[in-house]
């Protein structure tokens, strides 16, 4: 690869454990090792990576270099941007949720996703290559006015299983009928509709738990009110909120999960499914958005939001060794798609016609 | 309970699973446990009543308006941090935004709590007095019927 020095990347928060930001770790290490200079600058700069991520301020923009812009929502990286109208970037789309899903969360974030959905565009000119993980946000590129549009699956290192599970974790949770579902805790997400299917599943199988495992703090309002609705069905007992947690506990809850449900109305990609997928989990999910693709005809999918069946789903599913095996069969298959060396091939191909 | 109503709920492409094996058992599953399934789940976002989705149920009224009374005075911001004047200017000066948008935020939350609590309740009595409109109108067409009726028979008397 010649004449293009350098790939480096602009984000707003760069932290351990924020997925934007350990992708970008896992990129810099790839073009590094295709022979790119790469430093990734990031307006908020955790101390921790201090050595791999510069402040935003430190950026000098260059004819012979390629910026690679993360885009997750309108924020300090796309606003100081502006000021390089002729730096050539690699768009890099996370997908923005939806405004209407923030109804009843309050006006910031609400506002931020609105501006996010207009700001998307702002970049059209300067782009040589947009980057989406799944058809259906290169849809929302396309949108925008993108031309050279690439889809390629988000790259996920296969480290997680490899990660001794947390021992705490493994020991408190419980080993039998655990529904699982990882994210972060907002409303695009339905995580009402677990807690719905939990209370169907109950009535089946008495001993069953829910773990929701992400982070609350992007929207109290509805966490509070998901809080409210265990109550009133008197599933405090059966539902644990985790918050964030670390990549071992993540592993340890992954690894005692029985079936994994997503219910999500809202996702770019779905990076939960391929993981549980890779833990050796059955996986349910509702089919909005990208989620049909990224599960790409394996595990079940969900077309109607009936509580009681897809409870009794579960049910035949957790009992029945034969079709779990023919489940879990086909997602193995199916999560190959997925493999780091595939996508690592297809994003080196897309790069290198830039050059 | 009908097997094609199940086997429309889920997809499989998996060709080494028959979904119409799978909707029969669900539906053996579903006959063994007859589950509680509430009639009207709870949203998040809340909707407007109408007559269309009015539901009429007092206890969750008053539990909406428990919920409310407990929630109203929680809105408030304690004033303990104070910015250091020491620092340089910028950093003061977005340390100091900072600090406004994460208690204006903290209000935000509980003024919503408070707003959703409140919205909850009187959706929930325009949801019972629209129950009570439509039957109004059902005795009044009633009324209107039997009245009709008494007039067509005292025409028919001799």
């Amino acid at each position: 690869m010649s004449r293009i020095r350098a790939i480096h990347q602009a984000l707003g928060k760069s932290t351990p454990g924020y997925s934007v930001s350990n992708y970008a770790l896992t990129l810099q290490d790839t073009f590094q090792q295709w022979g790119f200079q790469s430093t990734i600058f990031a307006s908020e700069v955790d101390p921790v990576l201090g050595n791999k991520v510069k402040p935003l301020s430190k950026f000098r923009p260059r004819k012979d270099e390629l910026l690679m812009l993360h885009f997750v929502m309108a924020n300090e990286v796309t606003v100081w941007l502006k000021q390089y109208p002729e730096q050539s970037l690699i768009l890099s789309y996370h997908n923005v949720t939806p405004t209407h899903f923030f109804t009843g969360i309050g006006g910031q974030y609400a506002q931020g996703t609105r501006q996010t959905q207009s700001e998307l565009s702002a970049f059209q000119a300067q782009t040589k290559l947009a980057l989406a993980f799944s058809r259906f946000s290169a849809q929302d590129l396309a949108a925008a006015g993108y031309t050279n549009i690439k889809t390629i699956p988000i790259l996920m290192p296969a480290t997680l299983q490899e990660l001794t599970p947390d021992p705490d974790v493994m020991t408190a949770v419980r080993t039998h009928a655990n529904l699982l579902f990882v994210g972060r805790i907002a409303p695009n997400k339905r995580c009402e509709d677990a807690i719905k299917i939990l209370h169907q599943y109950r009535q089946i199988e008495p001993a069953a738990h829910l773990y929701l495992v992400g982070p609350r703090r992007h929207a109290r309002p509805y966490a509070d009110w998901l809080y409210d609705l265990v109550r009133q069905y008197n599933l405090q007992d059966a539902v644990t909120f985790t918050g964030y947690v670390s990549d071992a506990e993540l592993a340890a809850y992954y690894r005692q999960a029985d079936v994994f449900i997503m219910m999500s109305e809202h996702e770019g990609f779905g990076i939960p499914l391929v993981e549980a997928m890779r833990f050796g989990l059955p996986v349910i999910a509702y089919d909005s958005t990208a989620v049909s693709e990224t599960m790409g005809g394996v595990g079940v999918l969900i077309k109607q939001k009936r509580y009681d069946v897809i409870a009794a789903l579960i049910h035949e599913i957790n009992t029945n060794a034969d079709l779990r095996r023919k489940i879990l069969a086909a997602q193995r298959e199916h999560v190959q798609t997925f493999a780091p060396e595939r996508v690592l091939a297809q994003l080196r191909a897309a790069i290198e016609e830039l050059l | 309970m009908d097997t094609n109503n199940i086997s429309a709920v889920f997809e499989m492409e998996n060709t080494a699973v028959s979904p119409h094996d799978l909707a029969a058992k669900i539906t053996a599953i579903l006959e063994k446990h007859p589950l509680d399934t509430p009639q009207n789940w709870p949203e998040f976002a809340i909707t407007a009543v109408s007559p269309a989705n009015a539901t009429a149920d007092l206890t969750d009224l008053y539990a909406a308006l428990e919920q409310a009374a407990n929630a109203y005075d929680q809105i408030w911001v304690p004033a303990e941090i104070t910015p250091s004047r020491w620092s340089l200017l910028t950093r003061v000066k977005k340390s100091f935004h900072q600090l406004v948008l994460f208690y204006v935020n903290r209000l935000g939350e509980r003024q919503i709590k408070f707003n959703d609590r409140i919205l909850r309740a009187v959706n929930l009595l325009a949801s019972a007095q629209a129950a009570r409109d439509e039957e109004i109108i059902s005795l009044q067409q009633q009324i209107t019927r039997l009245q009709n009726q008494i007039e067509q028979q005292e025409n028919h008397q001799p």
